[in-house]
Parts: structure tokens; sequence; C-alpha cells
């Protein structure tokens, strides 16, 4: 068996959990807002509202500490995938999930120090942390500072292309939720990749 | 032959000359006007024009300013005097003074009369406002100076359909409360200035003020739900609307009360959004989600959920087989 090794900073698996905590208060709250209806759809419209709006803008705050932090750490070059070979690597991941795992084989890029992502987790973050979150966390703004949308826009009220993008970004985020959780169950053990996200340390165990 | 066609054609040009100069119309042309629409009506709203001219020429700003004649109560007029930009385009705009004024203001100096009221031309929808008026706040706390006129400016009120957007719906309904809820002055005609509310402070618990008094009536939450019509039936504040899903859900309170007002936006409607009308002037969340996009999400995320599932017992059985042949 190798040895544990140390491969996620505290303030990375702080940003993990606290953003985590924080986009499921947003999902349960935005799906109380958007279906709101009398009697309330999860949640209060009116507490939903506000911790919605509180929630939005703690993301804004973890997702600028994530930014300044991924530059300060170099961890930036984790989640961004070397362009060369990406597709061989990415296909050798992609048969991995939907057979070699089946099979019994290991996973062909195990977390180490130097690249604790795998091709495909680290495209799919990159496009969530570079496109999505950015988006989401722009056009969440844009709700809660209206005067700075346009009053009109192709012959609706401006608020309502940026309503659709945040609608479809929050639609991504909720998918890979589910994604996310699910593929966290893939390590070595079941909730052997949770706990390194517990603790910071990889302990490679037989694959069972 | 020729003389007989020659002898019409001069007694026509004759007859022609003779309508030109004197102004008859001839029989045709007349026939014609009796079927043209709004022939009748030209007339009339023409003369109607010529007679309020002569009222506003007086009262209006204009008219205070440089009085047509010696010897008015200039102080009085000032009073008296019409918006006439807003009076023109507004419900009574093409209405005759003395309409409602009476023949006593035809001359002047003007005689004493009685104003018509309100419900002797609007019989149809007095019938229905009578009686939430009657159960209004307003009525039951000022039995016997609250009328029609202490919100309604005959002078300057427009078709809230005429209006066609939110904000000027909005603008033109909560002007008429403001101009006593906003103001001491005319608030003190019913009741002490000094027990007047704030109205900011009395809705600092609504969020986002500024959008909500911009877009939304005060009748929207202070009167019952009608259909068509605004009820006129003023809620005291303890049963005025403070639920927010009244109008952030896809029943929305809005569509009732906003039904026949605004024009359904056809293209957003086709394109699956609920309560479409309200798009043309804002987004209200809860109010006007799109049901395909949502009904497209749903099946999506089932999809992948279910794969994610099947992944899984696939991932179980292949353990479990593992196992077994180790074994």
């Amino acid at each position: 068996m190798s040895p544990r090794v140390y491969i996620l900073a505290l303030w990375l698996r702080l940003w993990h959990w606290t953003n985590a905590f924080l986009i499921i208060i947003q999902t349960i709250t935005g799906l109380s807002l958007h279906f709101a209806r009398p009697g309330a759809f999860l949640m209060d419209f009116s507490l939903a509202r506000g911790l919605h709006y509180f929630c939005g803008a703690c993301l804004c705050v973890t997702y600028g500490v994530y930014v300044v932090g991924n530059i300060v750490s170099g961890n930036w070059h984790q989640i961004t995938p070397t362009l060369k070979g990406f597709l061989g690597r990415a296909a050798k991941q992609a048969r991995y999930y939907a057979y070699g795992m089946f099979k019994g084989e290991t996973d062909p890029f195990p977390p180490t120090p130097e690249q604790n992502l795998n091709p495909l987790e680290q495209i799919t973050f990159w496009i969530l942390m570079y496109l999505v979150v950015p988006v989401l966390l722009l056009t969440g703004l844009m709700f809660m500072f209206p005067q700075f949308t346009p009053d009109t826009l192709w012959g609706v009220d401006g608020l309502l292309p940026i309503a659709v993008a945040h609608y479809a970004m929050a639609f991504i985020i909720i998918c890979f939720m589910a994604l996310h959780v699910y593929f966290a169950t893939t390590g070595d053990t079941l909730f052997s990749m949770v706990k390194m996200m517990l603790t910071g340390w990889h302990e490679p165990e037989e694959h069972p | 032959m020729a003389r007989r066609f020659l002898k019409t054609a001069r007694a026509v040009v004759v007859v022609a000359i003779l309508m030109i100069v004197t102004g008859i119309p001839l029989p045709v042309l007349a026939q014609t006007d009796d079927f043209s629409i709004g022939g009748e009506n030209s007339n009339f709203a023409l003369k109607t024009k010529q007679e309020n001219a002569a009222c506003l020429s007086c009262h209006s700003e204009a008219g205070i300013k440089n009085p047509p004649q010696q010897g008015l109560d200039i102080a009085k007029l000032a009073t008296l005097g019409i918006d006439t930009g807003h009076f023109e385009s507004s419900v009574h705009g093409d209405s005759s003074c003395k309409e409602c004024h009476g023949e006593n203001v035809a001359a002047y100096p003007h005689t004493k009369g009685p104003v018509k009221g309100c419900p002797e031309c609007h019989k149809g929808s007095s019938s229905l406002i009578e009686p939430e008026f009657e159960k209004s706040l307003h009525h039951k706390n000022n039995p016997d100076t609250f009328t029609c006129d202490s919100c309604h400016d005959a002078h300057t009120i427009q078709k809230t359909k005429k209006l066609g957007t939110l904000s000027k719906i909005a603008a033109q309904d909560n002007d008429l409360c403001l101009s006593c809820h906003g103001k001491d002055s005319k608030y003190a005609k019913f009741r002490d200035p000094q027990l007047r509310p704030d109205m900011a402070m009395v809705h600092a618990w609504l969020p986002r003020l500024d959008l909500h008094w911009k877009l939304v009536r005060c009748i929207d939450c202070h009167t019952p739900e009608v259909e068509g019509a605004a009820s006129h039936d003023i809620l005291p504040k303890d049963k005025s609307q403070r639920h927010c899903v009244a109008c952030h859900s896809m029943d929305s309170s809005l569509r009732v009360r906003l039904s026949g007002v605004l024009i359904e936006n056809e293209g957003a409607k086709n394109a699956g959004f609920i309560n479409a009308f309200i798009l043309n002037d804002a987004y209200v969340v809860g109010a006007t989600r799109n049901t395909k996009l949502d009904k497209l999400g749903f099946i999506l995320f089932g999809l992948l959920v279910s794969s994610l599932a099947l992944h899984g017992v696939l991932r179980i059985i292949s353990s479990a087989w593992r196992k077994r042949r180790k074994r």
C-alpha cells in the first residue's frame, strides 16, 4: 500500500465546504423563489429571498477568495488542463468510468500533490469556476442592483435575459452537484475522497 | 342631344360653384358623410373643443398668466386652473366643460349651479363601485366628505388601458393615493396630518420598495382582488396583502387584477413564459417563469440522476461479482 500524501491545503478545504454549504442554501432558496406558490414551495418566499441575497453576497466573497487563493498558492494550475494530449487523457479517464471501474481497474489518474484532479475533473472545474460561476454571480448581482440592467432587451423587460441566464447557470450547477456528490464516492473506498476533502490527506487503499 | 348634354353639364357646374361658395355640401357627398365613421363625432369634437377653448382661455396656466379680460379675481382663478395638456389626453378630454359644470358656466360672470356627479354619466360602473366604496375605509372614516373627486381628478385621469405599461399605470394610480398619503395639505381635509404615517417607514418590510412603488399599484395590495376593474374597497392595513406569493407565483394576483388592461406578450407566451403580459414591463420572480424550460430542466436532471443511479447499481453488481470470483 502506498504511503498517505497531503494533497489539499486547509484554505482550499475551508473554501470547498463553505462553498458547498452556500450552494446548497442557494439551491433550496432559489427553487423556493422560482417555484413560489401560496403555502410555500420548500421555504417561505420572504425568508428565501433574504437568504438568497445574503448567501449570494457571501458566494461573491468566497469566489474572490478562491481566485486570489489560486493565484497566491499556485493552485490555479490544478484546474487548468494542459492542452497537449488532453483529449487522449480525457478519453482514458472516460473509459475508466464507463468500463474499467466495473472491471476493477485502478484509476488512471489517482490524486497526487502535483495533480490532484483527473483530466475530466479539470475541464469540468475549469468551465465551472471560470465560466459558469462568474456568469451566475454577475447575473445574481444584476438582480440585486437592477438599476444597472437595461430597461428593455429585445422587446421585453431587461431583467428577463438576465433571469434566464441566471436560471441556466444555476441548472448547470445543480447538475454538477449531483455529478460531484456521486463521483465523490468513486475513490478507493466509498468515502475515501470525502475523507480527503475533510483532512487533506490522500490515503490509498486497496480498491474493493 | 349635344345641347341637352351641355345644359346638364352647365347646371352641374353652376350647382358645384354654388356649393363651394356657400359651403352647402353636395347631396351625394353629404350622404357619404352620414356613413363615414366619426363624421358626426368629428364635428361634435370640433364644437366641443371650441367651447372648451373659451373656458380654458381663463382656466389654464396661460389664462391665469394672461387673462383675456380685465377685472378677474386672479387669486381665485389661480385655484381653478386646469392642466390643459393632461385634460386633452384625459378620459374626459373630448367632453364639453358644460356637460359636468352645467349651462351656468357658459356665460361670464358665472352663476353658481350644481356640478354633475360622476354616477350621472357612469351609471353602469357606479352600480359596481358604490357597494365597494361603501365598504371602504375611506367611506367609513369620512362618510360625508369623501367623494369620487377626493381621489379622481376628472380633468386629468386617463383610461388605464390607454396607458399601456405597468409603470405608467402605477404612476397614475399611486399619484392619486400619494396626493393625500404623501402630503399633509390634502390629508388634513380628512384627518389630522399629525396622524399621517410616513409611507416609506410603514412599507419598510417590503423588499425593493423603489421597484414595487414604480411597478405595482397601491390598490394591488390595499383592495380585494377583483377581475378586470380595480376595486374601490380600500382595506385597512391589517387586511391588506402582505403575502409575497399573492403576486410572486404562477397564479399571480396581477393576472386577475390587470386582466384586460395589459396586452399579452405573444412572443414570450409562445416561448413558454407564464403571465407573459407582465414581461413587457417587468420580470417578476415566481410569476413569469418559463414552464417549457422548467420541464426541460426536470427531464435533463431526471436523466442525469437516473444515469448516475444506473452507474452506481452497475458498480455494486460488478464489485460483488468480482468478490465472488476472487473467492
